[in-house]
């Protein structure tokens, strides 16, 4: 331990202080020798004569110090070092292999990783829950869509006679108000479950407890658990929460318990405040017509989904026999829980073996680059081989400029992919506060690694190869033609032919997808977007128990904000802009027709379509007129119209409620279909049948604000905010958003999908002309004498261009057809894993092919043209 | 890293050791003791001194300081550590154990 104390000084020095450890030995051999000289003076020699004995005795002052240098430690970091100093040397000397290498490494390691680390969270991250993959979605199926929620007295049924579940728990998303006395009321975001809920996710509480099925009983004392986002923004965390009353939607509810931050989990469920239970009351627990549970099952140990889905589908016959008045087209459908939708999914799988691919190129290139260059260098490693250069040292060598260039290439790249990662994490997932987008270092490792290896293979084994050879046989060829034998000659052709054929796959593909993509955003929605502003109000509490005083309040509320200066159309709807979907579905009965009919059932007033601008078709609007004790009435939708009556006209036909009191509605108008922009991507087939009945004839219990404006849409809401204090002071408006950053936010992740993708074919297209490009120039450089001797013998400019370009023309031919087999054959795969996406247009992959054929031809010819300028004299006179 | 020739190996810093666990010195120095000492019957030359000294220092054996000289001129100065003399301690007893034990096969004699 002491010995080692006592040697770190003399270690550090040896490692730090080169210099002054020269200089010691100097002044130390230069001591010893001095001494020496003085006594063989003594002896009686001539001073020169005592002077040259000395050393001579000392065994060679130069041959001392470096048999001393030799019990330095850490003599190996010394001679990399000195490798390093080599091979930075080297590549300064060749910067075009340099900075097509490094922009390379750059593009291909930096960029990767990001893109990688952006998708990853939405791929790969399990749900965190224990177990996520015995955890399902039971769907109710129709011939209209495959996801349709469930009543709660359907859901009771499957809980109570299924064998495959360890829990079946329902959900439905429902606001609730919390009105603190004295203090403005405020929304909070909540998720109503069964009291099983926790039990089936399988995570406990950070304080407290979470309920059960003991707290979710009718009449049961109301009991919540909250969020910890919520809980540490509202309370700041407070540890004594649990058992703190609050006062929702104007009753009593108790906290029993705060759940941990890793619950939430946005990216699936939206933000959540609260968790509170159903607490059901026995009029809901029979009703079977309303649709609204969302149920998700823990299968048992064992049990598939396969398993699980025939048993439910058993249960579901048995329901069906029962109640005779359920829709019979009605099936079951298990799913496997995921976060992002399988579309969606689907296309992110597709993108990341798009990354595999550009880091394919990335490697193809730094192959060929460091074939190119080691060929070139051939003769350096023969002669020094030759003049007694280490086999192994040589070897190292060559390693070592391969890491150099890794290490100055992930210098720049890793660095960029943090800032881009960055940047990429707040501008486009600011919203999903769940997700965080971080650099996946095991990502970057990865390409890393990948690009390294691809270094150290093509660069230390032909190299390596280049040291064993005769030095005979090398010196004797013309060093300036030295460019390889016919072997690694073809070789590197078929890589550059691979490379270019990997880039036009890569931008088929993408530019495939981002079309399509971009048809599916850009269709017409069936309204006009622009100018329309949209809030919403939850009336619950005692002043809205009773339905007349809530249609009052819409009615009011209309009118006032219909009277803000710039607003020139307001209305009410019970969903808010039909951006994704409309907010409630009906099972209709259609009067002369046996089946069901599903469709979307809007609720709203006389100015809804006005103020969206959906076109009338046939008939006539809602109108003010159309209130309790008039007709009942309904418009619907084209779809709708020509599905069910074809041939005949639809208006004055009825459409009613399924049972025995079917409260008949009649058909007074049609208007255009409303169509949404996630339709393409979805993997169900949902209902296209849209209905919207007087508000003034039904109700709503959430109310939406939709107004139409040509002013500034912030003022107008802050005048809508007052208005609303006015009426209510404990109602709070909230989602105050305009409809086209509804629409964007709904979008948002196809768009950036789309930006992915298009950045890849970039990225792709970018490589393959850097790869390319460097490799042409270099070896044309190296062709530079024979080049000049074509000229200096009279070949004409033209003729050397053509003989350059000539190989470029061949292998770029080669290249782009292999890949338009490629990108053919590929968007086959993408219309087979997406059949909704539109078809990928010929003109797409004629496009794209042109345009890989001339950035190919482009990167060719520089170098050539290059070529062709060389004075003829300056090369021969080189040689 | 070459060895001094006509030593055992590890000999060399067994005496280098010993000498200066006398008192501390400079290369030289050392290296006349070390002629002095063995009677001309060791050769070592003065080339392989050094990078023996070197090693011992970087070993943690001796430290090595530069102090002005007998000459007026400055000269790095050699002197034992601790752990030097520890070792020097245990390395002879070795010595000591290795050489009877030697001297003990050869005194056999031959039937």
């Amino acid at each position: 331990m002491r010995r080692w104390m006592h040697a770190i000084p003399a270690r550090l020095k040896a490692i730090f202080l080169r210099r002054r450890i020269e200089r010691d030995l100097d002044d130390e051999l230069a001591f010893h020798v001095a001494m020496q000289t003085r006594a063989n003076a003594r002896e009686g020699m001539t001073e020169s004569e005592a002077h040259r004995r000395a050393r001579v005795e000392i065994g060679g002052v130069e041959q001392v110090k470096e048999r001393s240098r030799d019990v330095l430690p850490l003599r190996w970091l010394r001679d990399a070092m000195q490798d390093v100093r080599y091979g930075l040397r080297g590549l300064r000397k060749s910067p075009r292999f340099t900075i097509a290498a490094v922009l390379t490494v750059v593009l291909g390691v930096g960029a990767n990783a990001t893109i990688f680390s952006v998708l990853n969270p939405l791929l790969f991250k399990p749900l965190p829950y224990p177990e996520p993959e015995r955890i399902v979605n039971v769907f109710r199926t129709s011939p209209q869509s495959d996801r349709w929620p469930h009543s709660m007295a359907n859901y009771l049924d499957h809980r109570a006679r299924n064998t495959v579940f360890e829990h079946l728990a329902a959900i439905d998303w429902q606001d609730t108000s919390f009105a603190e006395p004295g203090q403005p009321a405020e929304r909070l975001f909540t998720l109503r479950t069964t009291g099983n809920f926790f039990a089936l996710f399988g995570v406990g509480p950070l304080i407290g407890r979470t309920y059960t099925d003991a707290d979710d009983q009718t009449g049961a004392a109301e009991v919540v658990v909250l969020s910890y986002g919520f809980w540490q923004r509202r309370f700041n965390g407070d540890p004594t929460i649990v058992g703190r009353s609050m006062r929702l939607n104007g009753g009593n509810s108790t906290v029993v318990g705060v759940m941990p931050r890793d619950f939430e989990y946005p990216l699936f469920w939206g933000n959540i405040d609260l968790w509170r239970t159903f607490a059901a009351s026995a009029q809901l627990r029979q009703d079977r017509g309303n649709n609204f549970l969302r149920e998700f099952g823990r299968l048992k140990p064992g049990v598939t989904p396969d398993q699980a889905e025939a048993a439910m589908k058993a249960i579901n016959t048995q329901i069906l026999e029962e109640n005779t008045n359920l829709d019979r087209s009605g099936g079951v459908r298990i799913e496997a829980l995921n976060i992002v939708n399988p579309v969606m999914r689907r296309m992110s799988a597709f993108a990341f073996g798009l990354t595999f691919l550009v880091l394919l190129i990335a490697c193809v290139n730094l192959a060929n680059l460091q074939l190119a260059r080691t060929a070139a260098r051939a003769r350096e490693f023969a002669i020094r081989g030759a003049i007694g250069g280490g086999k192994g040292r040589l070897l190292r060598q060559s390693l070592t400029d391969s890491l150099v260039l890794s290490v100055v290439g992930g210098a720049i790249a890793i660095p960029l992919s943090f800032w881009c990662t960055r940047l990429i994490a707040t501008r486009q997932f600011a919203d999903l506060t769940g997700v965080r987008v971080v650099l996946e270092p095991a990502t970057l490792v990865f390409a890393f690694g990948c690009a390294m290896l691809t270094g150290l293979i093509f660069g230390a084994v032909p190299a390596w190869l280049a040291s064993r050879a005769d030095i005979n046989d090398v010196l004797k060829q013309n060093p300036q033609s030295m460019t390889a034998g016919p072997g690694p000659q073809r070789f590197r052709r078929g890589l550059i032919v691979a490379e270019i054929a990997f880039a036009l796959i890569i931008l088929a593909g993408a530019v495939s997808l981002v079309r399509g993509l971009q048809r599916i955003t850009a269709v017409d929605p069936g309204w006009r977007v622009d100018g329309v502003l949209a809030g919403r109000l939850n009336l619950v509490g005692p002043n809205y128990i009773d339905p007349a005083s809530r249609r009052t309040f819409f009615q009011t509320l209309r009118d006032r904000v219909a009277e803000i200066p710039g607003v020139t159309h307001a209305a009410v709807s019970s969903s808010s802009v039909p951006t994704a979907t409309f907010g409630a579905s009906t099972t209709f009965a259609v009067e002369g027709r046996t089946d069901p009919v599903l469709a979307y059932n809007e609720r709203v007033t006389a100015e809804y379509f006005a103020t969206l601008q959906v076109p009338l078709r046939r008939g006539r609007l809602l109108t003010a007129d159309d209130r309790v004790g008039r007709t009942p009435v309904m418009v619907i939708n084209e779809a709708m119209a020509r599905a069910l009556w074809p041939a005949e006209d639809p208006i004055g036909k009825r459409i009613g409620n399924r049972g025995p009191n079917p409260n008949w509605r009649e058909v007074v108008g049609v208007v255009g279909d409303i169509t949404f922009p996630s339709f393409g991507v979805s993997s169900s087939v949902d209902t296209e049948f849209q209905t919207y009945q007087a508000l003034a004839q039904t109700g709503t219990q959430f109310v939406n604000i939709l107004l139409r404006t040509d002013r500034q849409p912030d003022v107008v809401a802050a005048e809508l905010r007052r208005i609303v204090s006015m009426l209510d002071r404990d109602l709070p408006v909230y989602g105050l958003i305009t409809a086209r950053a509804a629409e964007e936010r709904q979008t948002a992740n196809l768009r950036l999908l789309g930006n992915v993708l298009a950045g890849f074919a970039g990225l792709g297209l970018l490589l393959a002309a850097i790869g390319i490009f460097g490799v042409v120039s270099y070896s044309t450089a190296q062709r530079a004498g024979e080049l000049g001797m074509r000229m200096a013998l009279g070949a004409r400019q033209s003729a050397v261009l053509w003989l350059v370009l000539k190989q470029g023309v061949g292998l770029t031919m080669v290249g782009a057809l292999v890949g338009l087999g490629g990108g053919l054959a590929l968007g086959r795969l993408l219309s087979s894993m997406m059949p909704n996406l539109p078809t990928p247009e010929v003109a797409i992959l004629v496009g794209a092919f042109a345009g890989m054929v001339l950035i190919a031809l482009a990167a060719f010819s520089i170098p050539a043209w290059r070529a062709s300028k060389t004075n003829p004299m300056l090369v021969l006179r080189h040689e | 890293m070459s060895k001094p020739p006509d030593l055992v190996q590890g000999t060399l810093d067994l005496l280098l050791l010993k000498i200066l666990a006398l008192e501390p010195l400079h290369g030289w120095a050392i290296a006349q003791r070390l002629k002095q000492m063995s009677g001309d019957e060791l050769q070592v030359s003065d080339g392989s001194l050094y990078p023996a000294l070197h090693k011992l220092e970087l070993a943690g054996w001796i430290t090595a300081e530069w102090k002005t000289s007998e000459l007026g001129r400055r000269a790095k100065f050699y002197s034992l550590t601790r752990a030097g003399r520890r070792y020097l301690d245990q390395e002879t007893a070795h010595w000591h154990r290795l050489t009877t034990a030697i001297s003990r096969v050869l005194a056999l004699k031959e039937i």
